[in-house]
């Protein structure tokens, strides 16, 4: 039998700062959240691996 | 729970999803467009949770510019998408933001609820929050 799913499966905020002098900085995607708890390990690693 | 970084579509938010489904060509329920941000999540160790119903200490007037949209993740229009821009009038640690269904500060019910690390802004700079629900197929 077949069951059927409902939810979400992916959350995102991502976030851009423009500086008064014009300059643009793209912070990316700040806070996330995956219905997989795995992608959501992954997604908290590479973020400390680039930091 | 200690601060952390974290995004949720909270219980209003649900609730806000079922409500806009009702009323026909008018809903009731207002679109959740406008984007808040907030300086207040780190110093109140709180991390972004589906019981939130508001920022820890919100800043700025809410900005509900642009309405949001559907994109595609998986399949058409199964992802809700908004984008707005705050600009600060002051110095800010932004730490916290959130689509609310209203446009009038520290009112109105969360839908998305965001903590992030800080983000400095200076008097003048403008930060635009992008969220993404994508709903599960």
């Amino acid at each position: 039998m077949f069951e059927a799913r409902a939810g979400f499966k992916q959350i995102t905020c991502s976030i851009v700062v423009k500086r008064a002098n014009g300059t643009v900085e793209d912070l990316g995607v700040v806070a996330y959240w995956h219905k997989n708890p795995f992608k959501r390990m992954w997604h908290k690693l590479n973020r400390l691996l680039r930091q | 729970m200690p601060f952390g970084s974290a995004t949720v579509v909270t219980n209003r938010g649900k609730a806000i999803i079922a409500k806009r489904l009702t009323g026909g060509a008018s809903p009731v329920q207002v679109e959740p467009k406008f984007l808040a941000v907030g300086v207040g999540a780190n110093t109140a160790g709180r991390t972004a949770a589906v019981t939130d119903t508001s920022l820890s200490s919100e800043v700025q007037a809410r900005v509900g510019t642009n309405a949001g949209a559907t994109d595609i993740t998986d399949v058409t229009d199964d992802t809700y998408v908004v984008t707005n821009v705050v600009t600060a009038s002051a110095h800010r640690e932004v730490n916290e933001a959130a689509l609310f269904d209203t446009g009038t500060a520290n009112s109105g019910n969360t839908f998305i609820s965001a903590t992030f690390p800080p983000v400095n802004l200076e008097s003048g700079d403008s930060i635009q929050v992008t969220f993404r629900t994508h709903i599960d197929d």
